[in-house]
């Protein structure tokens, strides 16, 4: 048996405590350096208003992978024409350094009013529900809803009407995307309409014949055909939907920051440059043009969040 | 080709750095938690016990996948903002670790009565009892239970893409993204997984062997 001795139950009781504080304590001590990083942690105007930003030096942009709206890369960095637009805006607002923040589509917003982030541009459409939620710009870039499907060398549907009409096909759209909602005005039924997790899960979907076709951006879609081949799917543009736009959305107490963000984006649209980098992205500069954020928040149409 | 293999073997490496420390992270912190509430749960403190079976019902009985969220981006609402990595190692450790509380206070309960008797009888401290007498019979049967944990939770690590962390899942899931490839990236990601599981197992093995009664010693 070990040797027994008194000092023992001291040690323990202290070890205890020790070990008691790292686990309470120590996720606090790191929230406070993370809070003196990052800014206010709850978010608040003076943590996340254009002085600190310009303070810090970096905008944090929260964005997900979703090419060619918005495109993570091997080493990490982030490209697409919604963060490379945005790095242009803020380097004319005097803050050279955007940061991504990767996350998945839908914890977007949440992670912008938790404060873990400045702004998101990620191809996110302007619908009225999330006009509510955050502070949106004015429209960046903007698309129409398309149809992909195998092909098969004769006519398929061109609307949602079409896919509505034909009770054999089933119609995959991006899931808590605005397509669904789309499909179900068109009359599509429920159980007819597949969510699909993301753009290479559509396309063995398609291939697999568990949907006949897949509805998304016409951008997104020919990114999808440039990595599967143009000669066995088809592209359509979705007959009778709407132009949907998306801009950098900040978090609503934030105001003064999307002003400064609207100002130094009407600046570069006057100068070119925007439609330069669009162009280089093959996004279409003049469907913005004429389109404003309170037409778009206003818009009776799609109020379930679109996925670009 | 060649380019793609460069992609996928930087982005599953990244993946992999993000899913080892927070198993490490997870493991140590969950082992942690299991003998601080599991010994609390068997205290003869009422306020103690009280504590320890709030911890454990609460955590056990609520999905790690909302604990994550709570603490990544419900607790910022109260002033409290956590990294990423350190939002998964705490959700990760307290859920896995309020079932290894439960592990512990069954192999406690395990050891025969007679044992706590004898040590009384011997005039121990309840200290002295627990740390010389109870635990040493009692941890080589937490030994296997908490291997079967730590795997548990290097699993459940695929969760943390909810809360912009890098792991190998979702950089499996931002490679098929970016290139279309679906197969290749999983057969990757299932070996990465596997491999980390062997270590697992490996470190469990090691740990028996080294917690194992003198045999004639062995509990029945």
């Amino acid at each position: 048996m070990p040797r027994l001795n008194r000092e023992r139950p001291h040690r323990a009781l202290l070890a205890g405590l020790a070990l008691a504080t790292l686990i309470v304590g120590a996720p606090a001590a790191r929230a406070d350096d993370v809070g003196s990083m990052a800014g206010s942690p709850s978010g608040s105007q003076s943590g996340r208003g254009l002085t600190t930003l310009r303070q810090r030096g970096f905008a944090r942009l929260a964005m997900s992978n979703e090419p060619p709206w918005a495109v993570i890369r091997a080493d990490g960095s982030i490209g697409g024409a919604g963060p490379d637009l945005v790095r242009a805006v803020f380097r004319r607002m005097g803050i050279d350094d955007v940061r991504g923040v990767v996350s998945s589509y839908g914890a977007m917003i949440p992670g912008l009013m938790a404060g873990r982030s400045d702004l998101i541009d990620s191809g996110m459409f302007m619908t009225p529900g999330r006009c509510m939620a955050v502070a949106y710009s004015q429209p960046d870039l903007c698309d129409r809803e398309a149809l992909i499907m195998q092909h098969k060398g004769r006519p398929g549907p061109r609307s949602y009407r079409d896919v509505a009409a034909d009770p054999n096909l089933l119609i995959g759209v991006p899931a808590g995307g605005s397509e669904e909602r789309l499909a179900l005005t068109a009359g599509v039924p429920p159980a007819r309409i597949v969510p699909v997790p993301d753009g290479p899960s559509g396309m063995i979907m398609l291939e697999t014949g568990r949907i006949q076709i897949y509805s998304l951006p016409a951008m997104s879609g020919r990114h999808l055909l440039d990595l599967w081949g143009t000669r066995r799917f088809d592209l359509i543009p979705a007959d009778g939907t709407p132009v949907m736009c998306a801009g950098a959305a900040f978090s609503r107490d934030a105001t003064d920051l999307r002003d400064a963000y609207d100002r130094a984006l009407a600046a570069l649209q006057a100068n070119g440059d925007y439609a330069r980098l669009l162009t280089r992205y093959g996004f279409d500069p003049a469907l913005s043009l004429h389109r404003t954020r309170a037409d778009l928040c206003a818009a009776p149409q799609p109020t379930a969040g679109p996925r670009p | 080709m060649t380019a793609t293999l460069i992609d996928l073997a930087v982005s599953m490496g990244r993946g992999l750095a993000i899913t080892a420390w927070l198993t490490m992270g997870g493991c140590a912190l969950a082992l942690a938690c299991a003998f601080l509430f599991g010994l609390g749960r068997v205290s003869e403190r009422r306020a103690v016990r009280a504590i320890s079976i709030g911890y454990i019902e609460l955590f056990r009985g609520t999905s790690v996948f909302v604990q994550i969220f709570w603490l990544y981006y419900a607790l910022p609402a109260f002033g409290i903002l956590l990294s990423p990595m350190v939002s998964g190692i705490v959700a990760l450790g307290l859920n896995v670790g309020a079932y290894g509380a439960e592990i512990v206070r069954s192999a406690v309960g395990a050891v025969g009565r007679d044992q706590a008797e004898a040590s009384t009888a011997l005039n121990l401290t309840r200290w002295q009892s627990l740390r010389y007498i109870i635990l040493p019979q009692a941890v080589p049967r937490m030994i296997p239970v908490f291997g079967n944990n730590a795997v548990e939770l290097l699993k459940a690590t695929a969760i943390v893409s909810l809360i912009s962390l890098s792991d190998i899942t979702f950089q499996a899931q931002q490679f098929r993204i970016r290139t279309g490839q679906t197969i290749m990236p999983f057969i990757v990601t299932l070996l990465l997984y596997f491999m980390l599981y062997l270590l697992i197992l490996h470190g469990v093995r090691r740990a028996e062997r080294a917690y194992a009664l003198p045999s004639g010693n062995r509990p029945s």
